[in-house]
């Protein structure tokens, strides 16, 4: 806290560079040459970075807004960046200041802006390093205020921007890690951090969308879910789960309807040799199929019916068999069985009135003959798949509406680079 | 990342005194100004030092007589989150109301250490505010100072007091630029004297300060800077 | 809302073109009948009789 001087000549290019920062600043970087001025020895030159290149933000030096009531101003900006296999991810940090509360960073990452700062009340345990974590068989942990904060990921940073002022001496090409660790409740809207470079510090980092309003900036759209974003509801998200629920119910009573509907009519009950040569069928409904059933109780054995279907004015509407089978075998976990005792035949009436229905046991094995046969009639038989398929993109619906929120924890810890090691 | 930032205690009696104090005796009431003749405010019964209001004086009480001993120095407006006689309530601890204030410098800036009473019990303790950074602390009894003396005053040195354990995080020297309201005995405004800074576990935080022929130490804790609320 | 109404009109719509096709079992009718169905040929053992559909 201090402060009679407000600006500065850069000694190394001669740019005015406004001086933002408290009596902790020790070093300025000036955005015009590079270079890196000691703030606690008349700004000597410690060392020059010539062509930086800018990275993208809307936050500028000077800027100032509310976090909580307090006025804090922006007084460095910090390029960061984390190389792995898969390509390069850059960050910004902005160092904020103010008079009563000090110091704290505004991260820019991806379009969200998160807030850290400092804490001082360290969690219990031993500072965590990278290597307890390489080292851990379980994600490590720690409790402070009261909650309990589980490994996250392991950033290994690296400084490819500087400007402004800083309380201590960044320099492009210095290099920190920092391991994050996130309470595991859907609610967790924060992360504390070990950081390590020269000093090892650990700080909370809360999401902080708000800073956008507060400094008068746009920011660009996030193409992520972030691991500490909190879960907002979309719009309607009640509305349409509501909506597909209902649908799902009405589906399914549709497709019981139309399975359980329809008017049933046993045609025939006895042995295969019992059967009449000609059934008298009389078909009121014609602008649904009629289906007819087949049921044999069969048990390693077969039997071929034929069967002929006549319209009431003669027309041959099938000339066709069916033939039922059933086999099994083995017991408990090796039981098998083939074929089915069931067995149909669905055709479209052409005019109400009288069909005829000749079925004739056509070929058999001997232990088929004197197996019980039941043949069934079903008036209006209907094709319940449409209305199950309905029923079932429905519940896919609406069980995709009412997941969001598990589906956003799920993208949240995506994040994560914590591997289950499989023993 | 971010440096480890300076903070001290002062309220140790009669270290700074200086030779310009001998003795001092208890419950005063108010008087005027040995060097102008103006009105002092009303003395706390704890308080061996006041300002002048008028002409800038720092007044020390001394055998029930107020002498003038320096100037209070010049206190620089500047943005504070403690103010004199502006109850604050430091986070769980409870509502401290500040009745003096001094201002240290250490070269590129400055920080402030208020001392008033705390809680309801109207119990004494010193907070230091540097830049954000925010400490409450009370003095600790003889019986429990840490062993060791001035060879603990070096970074990475550990102590302990009352049972906790915590490590040296900075030694420096402080000087003393400016003071307000009344203390509970006299600072020297120019004087600079020792201090180290240790770091306990949980947040808290313990302070040493060193001089000639004494030593005195402060336990307690940090505090957030967002959860010193004025009091409506 | 907009985008509300045209979900809803689209499921009805979903849900009325399975309501109709299950009803008039559209699908269900067994490939070998149908007017002027004639048997081309026996099966000759388990399995369905090849038939032809004029």
């Amino acid at each position: 806290m201090t402060g009679t001087i407000s600006a500065i000549n850069c000694t190394n290019c001669g740019a005015g560079l406004e001086v933002l920062g408290g009596g902790r600043v020790v070093t300025q970087v000036c955005g015009y040459c590079g270079a890196r001025l000691d703030a606690t020895d008349a700004y000597a030159v410690l060392s020059v970075h010539a062509g930086l290149k800018r990275p993208e933000t809307p936050f500028k030096l000077g800027m100032t807004g509310q976090i909580d009531g307090v006025t804090f101003t922006i007084i460095g900006i910090l390029g960061l960046q984390e190389a792995w296999d898969g390509g390069v991810a850059h960050w910004v940090d902005h160092i904020l200041y103010s008079p009563t509360h000090g110091y704290a960073w505004l991260t820019l990452e991806d379009g969200h802006i998160l807030l850290t700062r400092k804490i001082r009340d360290w969690p219990d345990g031993s500072f965590v390093t990278d290597r307890d974590v390489a080292r851990a068989e379980t994600r490590p942990s720690r409790f402070w205020r009261g909650e309990t904060y589980v490994y996250y990921a392991t950033t290994n940073w690296k400084v490819d921007f500087v400007e402004g002022e800083f309380t201590w001496r960044p320099e492009v090409g210095h290099r920190g890690t920092s391991i994050s660790l996130m309470p595991e409740g859907r609610f967790s809207d924060h992360m504390i951090a070990y950081a390590h470079s020269e000093e090892r510090e650990i700080e909370t980092t809360r999401y902080f969308p708000e800073a956008a309003a507060a400094f008068g900036v746009e920011l660009p759209r996030p193409s992520k879910v972030h691991a500490l974003q909190p879960y907002e509801p979309a719009p309607g998200k009640r509305f349409y789960a509501s909506w597909f629920g209902v649908l799902t119910v009405i589906s399914v009573l549709l497709a019981i309807i139309v399975m359980e509907g329809g008017g049933r009519e046993v045609l025939f009950q006895g042995t295969p040799d019992q059967l009449p040569p000609s059934l008298t069928i009389p078909i009121a409904v014609v602008d649904r199929p009629v289906g007819l059933q087949f049921y044999q109780d069969l048990s390693q054995a077969w039997a071929e019916y034929e069967m002929t279907i006549v319209d009431p004015t003669g027309q041959v509407l099938a000339e066709t068999g069916r033939a039922i089978s059933y086999y099994s075998g083995g017991s408990g976990d090796d039981a098998w069985s083939e074929g089915s005792r069931y067995e149909s035949l669905v055709f479209q009436p052409t005019v109400s009135g009288d069909y005829r229905l000749d079925v004739a046991l056509a070929e058999a094995s001997p232990r088929a003959q004197p197996a019980p046969l039941r043949l069934t009639l079903q008036e209006g038989q209907g094709a319940s798949i449409w209305t199950w398929g309905a029923a079932a993109l429905f519940g896919m619906a609406t069980l995709w509406t009412l997941s969001s929120s598990w589906r956003h924890r799920m993208l949240r810890w995506n994040g994560s680079d914590w591997v289950e090691e499989d023993d | 990342m971010p440096k480890l930032l300076k903070c001290s205690n002062q309220g140790v009696p009669s270290r700074r005194g200086k030779g310009i104090l001998a003795r001092v005796t208890q419950g005063n009431p108010a008087s005027s100004c040995p060097n102008c003749g103006a009105a002092l405010p009303e003395m706390l019964a704890h308080a061996r030092m006041v300002n002048c209001e008028f002409c800038g004086s720092s007044v020390v009480l001394e055998d029930a007589v107020l002498r003038k001993a320096g100037e209070a120095g010049e206190m620089l407006e500047a943005p504070e989150l403690i103010g004199i006689g502006v109850p604050v309530e430091l986070g769980s601890h409870g509502a401290f109301v500040a009745s003096g204030h001094v201002r240290y410098d250490y070269g590129r800036g400055h920080w402030d250490e208020y001392h008033g009473t705390l809680g309801t019990t109207g119990g004494l303790a010193w907070v230091s505010v540097d830049e954000g950074d925010v400490v409450l602390q009370r003095e600790v009894p003889p019986s429990r100072m840490p062993q060791g003396g001035r060879e603990v005053f070096r970074l990475g040195a550990e102590v302990s007091s009352n049972g906790v354990f915590y490590a040296c995080s900075e030694v420096s020297n402080a000087k003393a630029i400016a003071f307000r309201g009344q203390l509970p005995e006299p600072v020297a405004i120019g004087d600079t004297h020792l201090f180290a800074n240790f770091s306990g576990p949980r947040g808290a935080f313990l302070s040493g300060e060193i001089w000639d022929g004494g030593i005195a130490w402060f336990a307690g804790h940090w505090i957030d800077p967002f959860d010193v609320r004025r009091v409506l | 809302m907009g985008t509300r109404i045209i979900v809803m009109a689209i499921s009805l719509l979903i849900l009325g073109g399975a309501g109709y096709a299950s009803w008039y079992g559209i699908g269900a009718v067994s490939s070998d009948t149908g007017v002027g169905s004639v048997r081309t040929g026996s099966g000759g053992g388990v399995g369905v009789a090849r038939v032809r559909v004029k």
